[in-house]
C-alpha cells in the first residue's frame, strides 16, 4: 500500500534533515572557533590598503578602513548565530508557557493572555523591533530584547491552538480517568505532545530573527559600530559599492547562506516529522 | 453580519488603548531628550534654563502618564499633536506619508500576487516537475533573502551596473520599481509556496476523486473544485503577509529614500520626535487590525461552512 | 437477466510488491446486485479499486483480465478507459464527504458533472434532476438542489450522490460501503434506493459492506472475500443459508441476533450502586444553548449489566462522561453508592468508576507503551509502590484479557483494534472498579472480533461482580447479553425496562421503530418474518 513509497520518502527525508543538521553544526563550530578560523585581526585598520580586492592575505578584501573583511565576516557568524539563538530560546520558552496556561485553563486568564498577545500583534512586528531598539538605544541586547518582545506571540498562539486541540483527545480523559492532575496531565502528555512542532517552528523561526538582527544593525540600531556584525557591515559599505563591491558581498553572501541553511533544515524537519499546516508547506 | 463588524470594531478599542498606552511608556522611559535634541537641531545653546523653558513650553514637564491623558483626550477631539520638530500638525504628516506607503505597499502586493499565483498553480499542478523544482528554489532564496540585501543587490545591478534606474527614488514614479520590486520579491516567494501547497492539499481531497469518477472534466475540477477550495487558505497567508509587508517598508522606505510612513518614522525616532512616532503607532494599528478584518469577513464569504456572522 | 456486463478472470492485485487480491473470478449479469463481504484489511475495497477504469497509480493488476461489455479493463488504454468513468461505469465512495465539494450547491455540481458528458440542457435540467429526487423518495426539491453538502447530513449526501449517478444512468455501478457512515435507518433508506435504481435502468450493482444483514435484504448473489482470495460464491440464499466454507460460517455466527440474554436479572442481589437524579446538561453555543440531555434518571444495580441505545446525538456519550467525572451536570445529580458525587472528583471515585473509550488505539498516547499507561493508572490509584509488583501486575491483567504480555511493550498503534481494546479494558479494570462505562466499544471493530470483545467483558462481569453500563447504538447488539436495556433520544430518556420486556412489548413509538430496523437488519439469522 502507501506505506511501501513513503518508507522511500522518509529514509531520503532522514538523509536530509541529517545533512543540513550537520552544516549547521558547522556554522555553530565555526563561530565557536572564530578567534581561531580568522587570518587578521577584524578590528586592525590598515591604511595602506583600503577598499582593497581579495588577495592571499586577505581572502575578501578590506574595507574602507582597511580591515579584514574575511575576518569580520567569520566574527560575524558568532554575532548572528549567538543572538538569533538567544531570541529564539527566551521567546519560545515564554511564548509556550503562556500558551499552554491559556489554552489548557481557557477562560478569563486566557482572555487576558490572548489580549496582551492582539495589543502585540497590532504592531507590525518590525515596527516594535525598531521602536524598542531605537529608543533604548542601539546594542545588542536591547536588539535582542526588541526581536524577543514581538517573538514570544507567535509560540503563544501556536501552543495554545496545539493545546486547545489537543485538550480534547480521547488519551487525557483517560488520563484523567488514571488520576493524574492538572500539571501531571500538562508535564507529562501535552508538553511532549507539541514540542516537536514548536522545535520546528523555532528553528524555521531563526532564519527569521537573523533577518531581523541583520535589519536592525543595517539601520545601525543592531550592535554598536565598530562590532563585526553582517549587517552593519552591509550598510557600511553600500557607500562606496561602486569601488568596493566585495565588501558588500561577502557579508551579505554569508547572510544568505547562513538565513539559507537553518531554513532548509527548518523545512526538512517539517516535512520528516510531518506536522504543520499542510502536509506540503 | 452588521452585528460582527461592529463588535469587531468594538473589539478595537482595549487594543488601540494598549499599544498607544506601551509606545508612550516606552517613550517616556527611553533615554535621550527631546528638548535637547530639538535645541541642539535649531543651533541653540544648550544651557539648563533654556532647557527647563522649552520643557515647560511643551508641556513636557508633566508626569507622562498626564500627558498620555491628555493626548487622548486630543485625539477624541481629532487632534493627534503637533511635531516637536517643526510644530505642523501629525495628522497631516501622517496623511501624507500614509499616501505614498499605500502607493509602495499595494503595487508589491499587486506585484506579488501576479507572480506568486501563476507560479503556485503551476508548481502545484505538475508537482516534482523540472520547473517545480526550480519554482521552489526561488522560493526557498525568496525566503532567505533578507530585505535589505536585496535592495542592495538590485541597487547594485540597477543603478550602478546598468544605470537604468535612480539610487534615490524620493517618490517619482520611476523610482517606485526598485522599492515594490525589493518588497515584492520575499512576499511573492511566501505566497507562491502557499498557493501551491493549498492546490496539492485539495487535489488529494477526496471530494475531487468523487469528481473524477463521476467523469467531470479537467478544467472544471481545477477551476471550481481545486481553486475554489484552495482559496480560503491562501487567503490566511495573504492576510498574515500585510504585517510583513508593513514592517518590511519601513526597512525599505529608508534605503530607497521613499518619503512614506517608515522613512517619517525612522527619522521622527532619531530626532525624539514623539509625537510622530505615536501617531504613526496608532494608525499602523487601526490599518493593521482592519485589514485582518477584511480578510476574516472574506473567509465567510468563501466558505459558508463557517458560522452565520 | 442472462446478459454478462463484467467478467473477471483470475484477477491478481497488488499494492506495489504488497499482494492483495489473488486469482478471483466471477460474473456479473445485467440487472444484477451483488454484494461483496470480508472482514476489514480482506481486500475488497482493493477489488473495487481495480474494477474502476481510473485507478491510483501504485495499484497493479498482476494478471488476469476484467472484461467490461467487451473491453479489458485490465490492460485498456488509459484514456479510453478514463472515458468510461460516470456513464459507464459508476462509483459511490464510503465516505459521504468523497462524493462532493463541501461549500459549492449540488445544483453546480450536478450541472458541470451533466455538462462534462454532454448531457446538460438547459430548460429541461431541473424538471429532470426533480423527477428523479421525486422517484427517490428525496424530499425538499428546489431547496435541495440549491443547498451545499456541508449542511446535508452523510446518509443524504450519499443518496444525492446516488442520485446522481442514476442521471448518468452508469451500466455498473460500484459502491464502497456506501453505509457504514450512517445509521440503521439511512442505510435501509439507501438499500431500497439501490434496488429502485435496478428496476428503473437495469444497471448492475457491485455492493460492498460488512454489514451482511443489509444486504441479504437486497443483493441476488453474494461473494465472501477472506485474505484476498474468494472463498465462496453463490445466491444469497445459498450462501447465507447453508454456508460452505468455515470461513462463512465463523462470519455468520459472530452476527449478534436478537434475543433474550440467559441471565434474569431478579437473580441478582439488587443493591443500587449508581443513581442518577433527573440530571441535565446544557452546552453553550453562541447563540442559543444547547441541551444534551434533559432530566434523565436511573438505576444500575450491583453486578448488572444495563445497554444504552440510542442514535448519534441523543447524549449518550455525555452521560457517560458526566458519570465518570469528565463532565460536571448542568442540573440534577450523581449518586454513587449513597453519596453524592462532587464536581471535583477524589481519587476513590476514580477507583469505583472506570470507563472504556469508543476508539481504542485513541485512549492511548500514542508517545507511550500501553505499559506506561497502565503503569501510571496503578501507581495513581493503587497502593503499588514498587515498579516489579506493578509489572507483575500487569502482565497478570494482560493475561486476564486474553493478550499475550509482551504486548504491552509496544504501541498502541502497533496492535490491532481489538488487542487495543482489550488492553483498554485490561487498564480499566486494573484498579477492580465497581462499575465500569463502555462508550460504544465495539463499534470500530469487525463483527467476529466484537463478539470476543462481548465475551470478555461477560466473563469479566461473572469473576468480579462488577455492573458495567454498555453505551451502544446497535439494539440488536445490547440486547444479547444486557440486563436492561435503556432508550436515549434527542437526550431524553424514552424507556427503561428489563431487556425481555423491552424486546416483546415496548411501549413507546420510538422504541418500536429501533425495533423494526433492527429486526431487518438481522432479518436473516431469526427466520425469515
Amino acid at each position: 500500500m502507501m506505506r511501501y513509497k513513503t518508507m522511500e520518502n522518509r529514509s531520503r527525508m532522514k538523509r536530509q534533515v541529517i545533512f543540513f543538521l550537520f552544516l549547521v553544526s558547522l556554522l555553530g563550530l565555526v563561530s565557536l572557533l572564530a578567534p581561531y578560523l580568522i587570518t587578521n585581526d577584524p578590528y586592525t585598520t590598515n591604511a595602506l590598503y583600503r577598499k582593497g580586492p581579495p588577495n592571499l592575505t586577505f581572502p575578501f578584501g578590506t574595507d574602507k578602513l582597511g580591515r579584514c573583511i574575511f575576518s569580520r565576516v567569520i566574527m560575524g557568524t558568532r554575532t548572528s548565530v549567538f543572538s538569533a539563538l538567544m531570541v529564539v530560546a527566551v521567546s519560545l520558552t515564554t511564548g509556550t508557557a503562556f500558551g499552554i496556561i491559556s489554552g489548557y485553563y481557557g477562560g478569563l486568564l486566557d482572555r487576558v493572555i490572548m489580549g496582551i498577545c492582539d495589543i502585540f500583534l497590532a504592531f507590525p512586528q518590525m515596527v516594535l523591533a525598531i521602536g524598542v531598539a531605537g529608543l533604548l538605544g542601539g546594542n545588542m541586547t536591547n536588539a535582542i530584547l526588541a526581536l524577543t518582545l514581538t517573538g514570544w506571540t507567535s509560540y503563544a498562539r501556536l501552543s495554545r491552538g496545539l493545546v486547545m486541540t489537543m485538550k480534547k483527545e480521547t488519551y487525557i480523559s483517560a488520563a484523567r480517568l488514571s488520576g493524574s492532575g492538572n500539571i501531571e496531565i500538562m508535564l507529562e502528555h501535552i508538553f511532549p505532545g507539541i514540542a516537536g512542532e514548536l522545535i520546528i517552528n523555532a528553528t524555521l523561526q531563526i532564519s527569521a530573527v537573523m533577518i531581523g538582527f541583520a535589519g536592525l544593525s543595517y539601520l545601525g540600531i543592531g550592535v554598536s559600530v565598530p562590532e563585526a556584525e553582517w549587517g552593519s557591515m552591509i550598510s557600511e559599505a553600500i557607500g562606496y559599492m561602486q569601488q568596493a563591491p566585495w565588501a558588500v558581498m561577502a557579508p551579505g553572501a554569508a547572510l544568505f547562506i547562513t538565513v539559507f541553511v537553518f531554513q532548509l533544515l527548518g523545512d526538512s524537519l517539517r516535512d520528516y516529522f510531518g506536522v504543520g499546516r499542510g502536509r506540503y508547506e | 453580519m452588521k452585528r460582527y463588524v461592529s463588535g469587531r470594531l468594538l473589539q478595537l478599542i482595549p487594543v488601540l488603548f494598549g499599544v498607544t498606552f506601551l509606545t508612550f511608556a516606552l517613550l517616556s522611559l527611553a533615554p535621550g531628550d527631546p528638548v535637547q535634541k530639538k535645541l541642539s537641531a535649531q543651533g541653540i545653546a544648550v544651557t539648563k534654563d533654556v532647557l527647563l523653558e522649552t520643557r515647560k513650553e511643551m508641556g513636557l514637564d508633566r508626569p507622562w502618564t498626564l500627558r498620555y491623558a491628555s493626548w487622548l483626550f486630543d485625539l477624541l477631539h481629532g487632534d493627534l499633536g503637533d511635531s516637536y520638530k517643526d510644530g505642523t500638525p501629525v495628522a497631516g504628516r501622517l496623511v501624507k506619508a500614509m499616501k505614498y506607503t499605500g502607493i509602495l505597499a499595494i503595487s508589491a502586493f499587486l506585484l506579488a500576487l501576479v507572480i506568486s499565483l501563476p507560479l503556485g498553480i503551476y508548481g502545484g499542478i505538475k508537482k516534482a516537475g523540472f520547473l517545480d523544482r526550480m519554482i521552489q528554489l526561488f522560493c526557498l532564496a525568496g525566503y532567505a533573502v533578507p530585505g535589505f540585501l536585496l535592495a542592495v543587490l538590485l541597487i547594485y545591478l540597477f543603478c550602478i551596473r546598468l544605470k537604468v534606474f535612480p539610487i534615490i527614488a524620493k517618490g517619482t514614479v520611476q523610482g517606485l520599481f526598485l522599492p515594490t520590486l525589493t518588497l515584492a520579491l520575499p512576499l511573492a516567494s511566501r505566497l507562491t509556496r502557499q498557493v501551491r501547497a493549498s492546490v496539492l492539499n485539495q487535489m488529494e481531497m477526496e471530494y475531487v476523486d468523487g469528481a473524477k469518477a463521476r467523469g467531470v472534466l479537467k478544467p472544471y475540477i481545477l477551476i471550481f473544485h481545486i481553486l475554489r477550495n484552495a482559496m480560503i487558505s491562501i487567503l490566511t497567508v495573504f492576510g498574515l503577509s500585510i504585517g510583513t509587508l508593513l514592517g518590511g517598508s519601513v526597512v525599505i522606505e529608508n534605503i530607497f529614500m521613499w518619503p512614506g510612513m517608515g522613512k517619517m518614522v525612522m527619522d521622527s525616532i532619531t530626532a525624539r520626535d514623539y509625537p510622530v512616532v505615536q501617531g504613526f503607532v496608532l494608525v499602523m494599528a487601526v490599518i493593521y487590525v482592519i485589514i485582518n478584518l477584511i480578510v476574516d469577513i472574506s473567509y465567510h464569504l468563501l466558505d459558508p461552512r463557517l458560522e452565520e456572522i | 437477466m442472462s446478459e454478462s456486463v463484467l467478467s473477471v478472470k483470475d484477477l491478481s492485485v497488488q499494492y506495489g510488491s504488497h499482494k492483495v487480491l489473488s486469482n478471483l473470478s466471477f460474473e456479473v449479469n445485467k440487472g444484477e446486485i451483488i454484494g461483496i463481504v470480508g472482514e476489514s484489511g480482506c481486500g475488497k475495497t482493493t477489488l473495487l479499486k481495480a474494477l474502476f477504469p481510473k485507478r491510483t497509480t501504485n495499484l497493479i493488476i498482476s494478471s488476469g483480465s476484467i472484461l467490461f461489455e467487451d473491453q479489458n479493463l485490465a490492460n485498456a488504454d488509459k484514456k479510453k478507459a478514463e472515458e468510461l468513468c460516470g456513464r459507464g461505469i459508476g462509483m459511490i465512495f464510503q465516505n459521504p464527504k468523497a462524493s462532493f465539494n463541501p461549500i459549492r450547491t449540488y445544483k453546480s455540481q450536478y450541472i458541470e458533472t451533466l455538462k462534462s458528458h454532454g448531457m446538460y440542457h438547459k430548460e429541461t435540467f431541473e424538471s429532470l434532476v426533480l423527477k428523479t429526487f421525486e422517484r427517490m423518495n428525496l424530499t425538499g426539491g428546489r431547496e435541495l438542489l440549491e443547498s451545499c453538502p456541508y449542511e446535508m447530513s452523510g446518509g443524504m449526501n450519499q443518496r444525492i450522490a446516488i442520485a446522481l449517478s442514476i442521471l448518468l444512468k452508469p451500466r455498473l455501478l460500484l459502491l464502497d460501503e456506501p453505509t457504514s457512515a450512517l445509521d440503521v435507518a439511512s442505510g435501509k433508506l439507501v438499500m431500497e434506493e439501490l434496488q429502485r435504481i435496478r428496476e428503473l435502468t437495469n444497471t448492475s450493482i457491485i455492493l460492498v459492506t460488512h454489514n451482511m444483514g443489509l444486504l441479504s435484504g437486497v443483493a441476488d448473489k453474494v461473494g465472501v472475500i477472506n485474505q484476498g482470495s474468494l472463498v465462496e460464491w453463490g445466491t444469497v440464499h445459498k450462501v447465507f443459508g447453508s454456508p460452505e466454507h468455515s470461513f462463512t460460517k465463523t462470519l455468520l455466527d459472530a452476527v449478534p441476533k436478537l434475543g433474550i440474554p440467559e441471565r434474569i436479572e431478579e437473580e441478582n442481589i439488587s443493591d443500587c450502586i449508581l443513581k442518577l437524579e433527573e440530571v441535565s446538561k446544557e452546552y453553550k453555543r453562541k447563540n442559543s444553548p444547547f441541551l444534551a440531555l434533559a432530566k434523565v434518571g436511573m438505576e444500575v444495580k450491583t453486578g448488572e449489566i444495563l445497554g444504552v441505545v440510542g442514535e448519534s446525538g441523543s447524549g449518550k456519550s455525555t452521560l457517560l462522561n458526566m458519570i465518570a467525572g469528565l463532565c460536571s451536570p448542568t442540573d440534577g445529580s450523581v449518586i454513587f453508592k449513597n453519596r453524592i458525587m462532587e464536581k471535583r472528583r477524589k481519587r476513590d471515585d476514580y477507583c469505583n468508576v472506570q470507563m472504556v473509550f469508543q476508539h481504542a488505539a485513541e485512549s492511548f498516547n500514542p508517545r507511550h507503551h500501553i505499559r506506561k499507561a497502565m503503569d501510571k493508572t496503578l501507581k495513581n490509584l493503587c497502593d503499588l509502590k514498587s515498579r516489579a509488583e506493578r509489572n507483575e501486575r500487569i502482565n497478570e491483567l494482560m493475561k486476564r484479557v486474553d493478550l499475550s504480555p509482551d504486548l504491552a511493550d509496544r504501541y498502541p498503534w502497533e496492535l490491532s483494534g481489538g488487542q487495543c481494546q482489550r488492553a483498554a479494558i485490561a487498564r480499566a479494570i486494573s484498579i477492580s472498579p465497581k462499575l465500569l462505562l463502555c462508550d460504544e466499544i465495539t463499534s470500530a471493530l469487525d463483527v467476529s472480533v466484537q463478539k470476543e470483545i462481548i465475551d470478555l467483558l461477560k466473563k469479566l462481569v461473572k469473576e468480579t461482580g462488577m455492573s458495567v453500563i454498555f453505551v451502544s447504538h446497535d439494539l440488536l447488539l445490547v440486547s444479547s447479553f444486557c440486563d436492561t436495556i435503556m432508550v436515549l433520544w434527542n437526550g431524553e430518556c424514552v424507556e427503561a425496562a428489563a431487556t425481555r420486556d423491552i424486546i416483546k412489548n415496548p411501549s413507546q413509538d420510538y422504541t418500536k421503530k429501533l425495533l423494526k430496523t433492527a429486526r431487518i437488519d438481522g432479518s436473516l439469522y431469526i427466520g425469515t418474518d
